[in-house]
This record gives structure tokens, sequence and C-alpha cells, in this order.
């Protein structure tokens, strides 16, 4: 059944989680000619310098990439599903509504952690080219909350897009873009590091948002 | 509680949290006043406090009397500060105390360093450029590679990204020589090319004495100063000046403030009452003839000044309104039970601070508590049922009340 299941979520997600893929890559191969440029250009210490005196960000194009990625993904997956009643029709299978629905999200939620890891993988390995290790450790310590900013994004659209009602379905979303925005307020590096465990809390408590609109929707709610 | 309750309440949960942290926020956007900070300097002209602040859309120059002043008299009483006006009305004296005041002389004997609060909290990226220190050129330039300080200290060139081994051995070998027990506690220097010259940087290594550090026609040039190791310094401040006098100011554990003069490191212990480094933004201004320290919280702005020698002259506080007393923080604390604080005025981190309000927050909770049951009672939701709404309104008053009302709760099985 669980199999079946992948199945089905792989064949809407398939094409939006490699355009994210394919999107992250291109954001990573942008930030390696802006940086040979730039110390072409300046010269090397000059950047090193902006990163450790002024806190310049020279990977700030990836801040909203994790949300952006996250909607689309809560979009492709959840959208086929709540219209035309087909959720309606999912509840049917022998598998009990909110393990079916918590099942869905731990799929979305495993596609953004992997592009997350590709992310910072593929950041690493253009940064060490350019940085020594410092400047690429603060570097990565200072995306994470971007990260955590996807894992809200896709959370909470997933939340309001099983949600049947549309009155619910806007504070729903303007929940989740002002949660999200809490972790994008950064301006100078490492900013969140002591804090990183207390803003996982809106992320655990959004990981079983889903079923209450969920049972709304099994119910037949407008 | 099932799963799909708690569900419910998991939404509410993150709307409060959101709620907690911008509708603070949009109600300060919405009410805030200039705290209007007054500027305090001392006058060699009257041998008094001078200070001026903005009022009621107007700015008062006043003594430490309480005497009005024109800008022009006021600025009279500060030809150190305002000598380019004064020179351009035609009214600069020729001396001041014995002290010629031509411009060259006034800007040679002034200086100003300041900390931030927020600096002391400040993530670091630990790597730093050693300036040539005796250059064949007036300007200073960037060197091509940063240092780091670990279990030796080593050079990374940054147009390679590699170490230079030479260099990094090179310097290693005289810290070592000089005793500096390796790895550092604190590494403090003024990494700017906007400077007259260069002094290096003042390190302190593992086990508490002061190094200082330069690097002079490519060469390590170390001393271990004579500062106390058991000082436990927080932080430390460079900022050169022709004056030659002092290399800057260090800030210890227990807040005390030492400046670093050029007398073989020998420390001044600035007298400072309340100074709270955390909370206060600090400054020192050096004129021909005082030295001035003034730090404030917002609220609180102290000035204290001294002779050239250090000797204590005078202190003046001026305390305007605390937060607290206003209306506006009256009625906030009535709205909000409390707010998560992300920002704070003198921390360059992010928190998520909890902050509780007052005893004001029950007038708040208990109309919140009386919109709620009121709202439930028309719904005709089931009350029984959902008896944690009202828990919830009770704790996190307006921002639970408004988190029961727009997720309303379901017919659960």
């Amino acid at each position: 059944m669980y199999r079946s299941l992948f199945d089905k979520e792989w064949l809407k997600v398939r094409w939006v989680f490699l355009a994210y893929i394919i999107l992250t890559i291109s954001v990573l191969v942008y930030i390696a000619s802006d940086l040979r440029h730039t110390f072409e250009m300046k010269g090397a210490i000059k950047n090193w310098l902006a990163i450790t005196i002024h806190h310049e960000m020279y990977f700030s194009s990836l801040r909203y990439l994790p949300m952006l990625g996250g909607f689309a993904l809560a979009i492709f997956q959840f959208v086929p599903e709540s219209f035309d009643n087909r959720f309606r029709l999912s509840f049917h299978l022998p598998i009990n509504e909110i393990k079916l629905l918590l099942y869905m999200v731990i799929l979305g939620l495993g596609a953004i952690i992997i592009v997350d890891l590709i992310t910072i993988g593929g950041f690493i390995a253009v940064s060490s080219s350019f940085f020594p290790a410092e400047i690429v450790s603060a570097s990565y310590q200072t995306m994470i909350p971007w990260f955590m900013a996807g894992l809200v994004t896709y959370l909470g659209i997933a939340t309001a897009v099983v949600e049947p009602n549309w009155y619910l379905r806007i504070v729903l979303g303007l929940i989740t873009y002002f949660t999200a925005s809490l972790y994008t307020q950064g301006t100078i590096y490492m900013q969140y590091n002591h804090v990183l465990a207390t803003y996982a809390i809106p992320i655990l408590l959004l990981t079983i948002t889903i079923i209450f609109p969920g049972h709304r929707l099994r119910k037949g709610a407008k | 509680m099932n799963l799909k309750k708690l569900s419910r309440y998991a939404i509410i949960l993150v709307l409060i949290i959101s709620a907690s942290v911008f509708l603070p926020r949009f109600y300060h956007k919405i009410v805030d006043k200039s705290t209007r900070s007054p500027i305090i300097y001392y006058s060699p002209v009257i041998e008094n406090f001078a200070y001026f602040q903005h009022t009621g859309g107007h700015t008062a120059f006043k003594d430490g009397e309480g005497n009005n002043y024109s800008r022009k008299g006021y600025e009279k009483l500060l030809p150190f500060l305002y000598y380019r006006d004064l020179d351009k009305w035609g009214v600069l004296p020729d001396t001041i105390q014995g002290v010629p005041t031509d411009i060259t002389s006034i800007r040679h004997n002034s200086q100003r360093i300041r900390l931030r609060a927020y600096n002391l909290d400040q993530p670091t990226i630990d790597l730093y450029p050693l300036f040539e220190s005796q250059s064949d050129y007036t300007n200073l330039s960037y060197p091509p590679e940063l240092f780091r300080i670990n279990k030796r200290i080593e050079f990374v060139t940054a147009h390679t990204n590699k170490i230079n081994e030479k260099m990094s051995r090179q310097f290693t070998k005289d810290l070592k020589e000089k005793g500096f027990e390796f790895p550092a506690q604190l590494i403090a220097g003024n990494p700017t090319t906007r400077k007259p010259f260069d002094e290096g940087y003042f390190i302190v290594d593992n086990e508490g004495n002061v190094f200082h550090l330069k690097k002079v026609q490519d060469s390590p040039q170390c001393v271990k100063t004579p500062i106390d190791n058991n000082l436990n310094i927080r932080k430390i401040v460079i900022s050169e000046s022709v004056r030659r006098e002092i290399y800057g100011f260090m800030i210890t554990e227990s807040d005390d403030v030492y400046l670093i003069s050029y007398d073989n490191y020998k420390l001044i212990k600035l007298p400072l009452k309340n100074y709270n480094p955390d909370k206060m933004d600090f400054s020192f201004y050096a004129d021909p003839v005082y030295r001035t320290i003034k730090y404030d919280d917002n609220y609180n702005y102290h000035a204290v000044v001294f002779d050239s020698n250090y000797t204590f002259i005078d202190s003046m506080k001026i305390s305007l309104t605390p937060e607290e007393e206003k209306l506006s923080t009256k009625v906030k604390q009535a709205l909000f039970p409390f707010e998560i604080k992300t920002m704070k005025s003198f921390s360059s981190l992010l928190h998520f601070d909890l902050k509780f309000q007052s005893w004001l927050s029950l007038i708040g909770i208990l109309i919140s508590l009386g919109i709620g049951i009121f709202v439930k009672i028309k719904r005709k939701e089931n009350i029984k049922e959902n008896w944690f709404d009202f828990v919830l309104i009770i704790g996190a008053g307006i921002y639970g009340l408004l988190g029961v009302i727009f997720i309303k709760p379901d017919i659960w099985d």
C-alpha cells in the first residue's frame, strides 16, 4: 500500500522536484560565476574582507529558494488531491486518513531535505574553492534558518491547500507567510545559531497541522 | 485529546507564536515616538556640561545649570567641537585654558572611540588582516592574506586560498618565543585602511596574557604586555590616533573599563557608575583639554569628564521618561499579555525571547475571554468539548482569542 502511495506521490511531484533541483544547481552555478567575476574584478582579498568585516552575503540569492521550493512542492503535491474531491477517494483506501496525510507530508519533507542536502553539498563545494573554512562554515550555518523557512512554507501551504474553506485557506496562508518570515530576518552571519533549537518549535507544531483540515475535508466541511 | 484536536491546537499555537512576534511590532510602528536623546559635552569655556536635546519640534540648547542658549551661543561653549563654525564666524579664540586653538592643533588632539552594545555579541568570522605597520607609503593598504589563530598562527593567502607556510612558521615561532600560549582567547584590532597608521592586534593568549602583534617590514614584532592576565578581558577596542595617548580600551567580564595607554601599556581604570556594557552604548571623546566618557541605555544618559591626567572632574546624568511609564506602553501591556522578541536594541543576534508584560495584561485577557465566550455562544459551539479554547485565551489573551476565533473547532469523532 505504502509503495503504491509512494508511486502516486512521485508521479505528482517528480517534475517540480526535478525543476527545484535544476533551479538550485543553476543558482549555485550563478554564485560560482559571480564569485569568479568579483574575484577577478575586485581581487580576492577585498571579497574576503567584505565578508569577514562587513558581513556581505555572497549567497543571498539562496535566501528565498527553499521557501519557493517548499511552496511549489506543497502546491504540486496537494492541489491535485484537494480539487474534484480526489482526496475523498483516497480516504476510502484501507489506510487511516491521518496516517495517509502524515505519510504524504513525510514524503514531501523527504524531498525537501534531499534538495537541502544537495544545496549544502554543492554550496560547500563551490565556496571551498574560493574561501577558507571559516567563511564556508559561517556561510552554511547562516543558511540553516532559510532551509527551516522552506520546511515551514511546505508544511503551512500543504495545510492551507488541504483546507476546504477558502476563508480559512487565506488565514492559514497568512500564518505560513508570517511564520516563515521569522527565519529570513538575518542580516549578518550566524545570527540564529544560538536559538536554532527554539526556532524548530513552530516546525514541529506544523508537522501535524495538516490533520485538522484533512479531517474537515473528509467530513465534507465547506 | 485526539490527534485531530491536537492538530487544530498546533495551528492555533503557531498563530499565537507569529502574532506575539508581529502584532506588538506592528503596534510599535504605529505609536512609537522618538526618544529625543540628549547629546552631552563638557565646555572648556564655562567649565560645565553643555547639551542639546530635540523637544516638541524644536531643539533646546542648555548647560549643566539649566541655562538656555541659542544654537550659536551653544556652539561657542564648545570651541573644540564646533571650531569650523567659530572660525567661519571669526570668533575662534587663540587659546583656551592656555591650549592653542588653531584648527590643526584641535584636530590632532581630538579622538573619538565608540563601542555599541551590539558589538559585544556580534558573531565573528575569525580571519583578520595584518597590515604592514611601517610601510614606505602614506596610505595603508590591505595585505594579500588574512590570519587565523588556532594551534598556531596561520596566514591564508586570498588569491590562492592556501596557507602561506613561510609566514605562518615565522610568526608562530616569534609568538612562541615571546611566551604566547596557543590558542588565542581574543583577537582585537582595527581592520580598516581609514586610519593614520597601524597598531596591529592585541591578542589574549590561552593563559590570559595580552600580546601586541604587528607586522614590521614583513616581519613579526610581538610584545608581551605587562597587562595582568587575571583581568578576564571580554572586549578590546583599538583605535589608532595621531594623539598616541591610548591604543584603545578594554572591558572585563566584571564590566570594568580600562584605557590602554602608550606608556608601556599602563592601564587607566575609568570609574564609571552603573555602566552595563550589554545594555549601553559607550563612547570616549578626547579634546585638547578634557576626556569625556558617555554611556547610555536610550533612557539614562551618563557623561563623566576627566582632565588630561584622568582625574575626575564632574559627571552628569539625564534621564528620560522610562518606557514603562509611557501611556503607549501601558496600553500595549493591557493589549498583549506577552510578546516574543526576535530583535533587541542592544544585540546583533536574533532571539526568541518570551517577555511577559505586567498585571495590566489581565484587562486584555478578561476582555478577550468575554469576547471569546460571546462568539462561541453566538456560533453555538460545543463549549464543553472545546474547553481548552478558554485555557488558550486565558494564557495568550488576544492572540489566543484570534486563534480560537479564526480556527473554529469542528465536529470531532
